[in-house]
C-alpha cells in the first residue's frame, strides 16, 4: 500500500527542494530557452520565481503530490511544464501569478520516423559541439566524461565505471560543464536559425 | 537527453548549493526568501484561524453579559439554566440594579 501523500512540505524539506530545483531550473531555462544570468524569462520571471510559486502552488494545496511518485521527480516536472507553458501561452506577457493551465503536463509524443532521425542528428550535432568547446577540447577528463555520455552512460555509477574517475571528482566536472553544455547548445541553435534564414525559404519566409 | 538531465539535477542539497555558488548564485539570499514565502503562507493560514476564533469567544462573552444584566434565564447556545435565579435571595442576578439594591441594604 503505498504511503500517503503529504499535505505539506517541512520547513527541511522546503530548502533542500528549493536549491535543488533552482539548480535544476536554471540549467532548463538556459539550454531549453535561451535563459542567460542576469535575463527573465518570459513573464518577468527568474528562475528563483518559478521555484518558489512551484513550491508555494504545492504548499498552498493549489497543486497536490501524487503519493507513490517521488516528491522531487514531481517538482521538476512542475519546473519543465511551467517553463514550457509560460514560453508557449504567455509570450512576453506579464502575469501576476502562475495560474492551473502553467502546471499542465507536458505531452510525451513519439517522434515519427523523420522527427526521430532529426533528433540523432541534433544530438550528434550537440556532442561535436560540445567536444570542440574549448574548456572541453584542451582536458582529456572533461573529454573522457562527455564520450561516457555518448556512449550511452546514463548515471553517476555507469559515468564512475566508464571513465575510471570517483564519484566527486564527476561531480565536479559536472559543475563545471554545465556553462559550457549551454553555450554548445546556444551555438547549435543559432547555427540552426542562421542556416534557416539563410536557406531559400527562410529568404522566401521574410520577405 | 540523459545528459541534460544529468547536467541539471543535483542530487543532494549540498551538491546544489555548491553548483549554485560555482555559478555565482547568492544562495543566501534565495534561501532567505524561500523561508520568508514559507512563512508568508503560514501567517495567512493563521490569519484566517486565529480572528474567526476571536470573535467567536468574544461575541459569546458579550451575549452572556448582556443575557445576565437583563435577567435572562437562558441564551440560545448558552447551557440551560446559565443565568438561573440566585437560590434564596429571591433576586434577579441582574448586573447593576442586584448591585444597587445590595449597596442600599448595607447602607440602611
Amino acid at each position: 500500500m503505498p504511503a500517503p501523500a503529504p499535505t505539506f512540505l517541512s520547513e527541511a524539506d522546503w530548502e533542500a527542494y528549493g536549491l535543488r530545483l533552482l539548480a535544476f531550473t536554471r540549467y532548463w531555462a538556459g539550454v531549453h530557452y535561451g535563459w542567460t544570468e542576469g535575463r527573465t524569462l518570459p513573464t518577468g520571471r527568474t528562475p528563483e520565481d518559478i521555484v518558489i510559486e512551484v513550491l508555494l502552488a504545492y504548499h498552498e494545496g493549489r497543486r497536490t503530490i501524487t503519493a507513490g511518485v517521488a516528491t522531487y521527480v514531481q517538482l521538476k516536472s512542475s519546473v519543465k511544464s511551467v517553463l514550457w507553458n509560460l514560453h508557449r501561452s504567455h509570450g512576453s506577457r506579464r502575469v501576476t501569478r502562475l495560474t492551473p493551465e502553467d502546471f499542465a503536463l507536458l505531452m510525451d509524443e513519439s517522434p515519427n520516423p523523420d522527427s526521430s532521425v532529426q533528433v540523432e542528428d541534433f544530438w550528434r550535432a550537440f556532442f561535436e559541439a560540445l567536444l570542440s568547446q574549448p574548456h572541453v577540447a584542451k582536458r582529456s577528463d572533461m573529454q573522457a566524461l562527455v564520450r561516457a555520455f555518448q556512449g550511452g552512460a546514463e548515471s553517476i555509477g555507469d559515468l564512475a565505471a566508464a571513465t575510471g574517475m570517483t564519484e566527486e571528482r564527476i561531480s565536479e566536472l559536472k559543475r563545471q560543464l554545465r556553462p559550457i553544455a549551454e553555450k554548445a547548445m546556444a551555438h547549435l541553435k543559432k547555427e540552426g536559425t542562421d542556416r534557416e534564414s539563410k536557406s531559400p525559404e527562410g529568404c522566401h519566409a521574410a520577405t | 537527453m540523459q545528459l541534460h538531465e544529468f547536467l541539471a539535477d543535483a542530487p543532494s542539497a549540498e551538491e546544489a548549493r555548491a553548483t549554485l555558488q560555482a555559478e555565482g548564485v547568492d544562495v543566501g539570499s534565495f534561501t532567505h526568501r524561500l523561508k520568508t514565502a514559507r512563512a508568508s503562507v503560514a501567517s495567512s493560514v493563521e490569519k484566517v484561524k486565529s480572528p474567526l476564533g476571536d470573535v467567536a469567544a468574544k461575541t459569546h462573552e458579550q451575549i452572556r453579559s448582556f443575557m445576565k444584566r437583563f435577567g435572562a434565564d437562558d441564551a440560545p447556545g448558552l447551557p440551560a439554566g446559565a443565568f438561573a435565579r440566585s437560590k434564596g435571595s429571591g433576586k434577579r442576578n441582574n448586573g447593576s440594579h442586584a448591585r444597587k439594591q445590595d449597596t442600599d441594604a448595607q447602607a440602611e
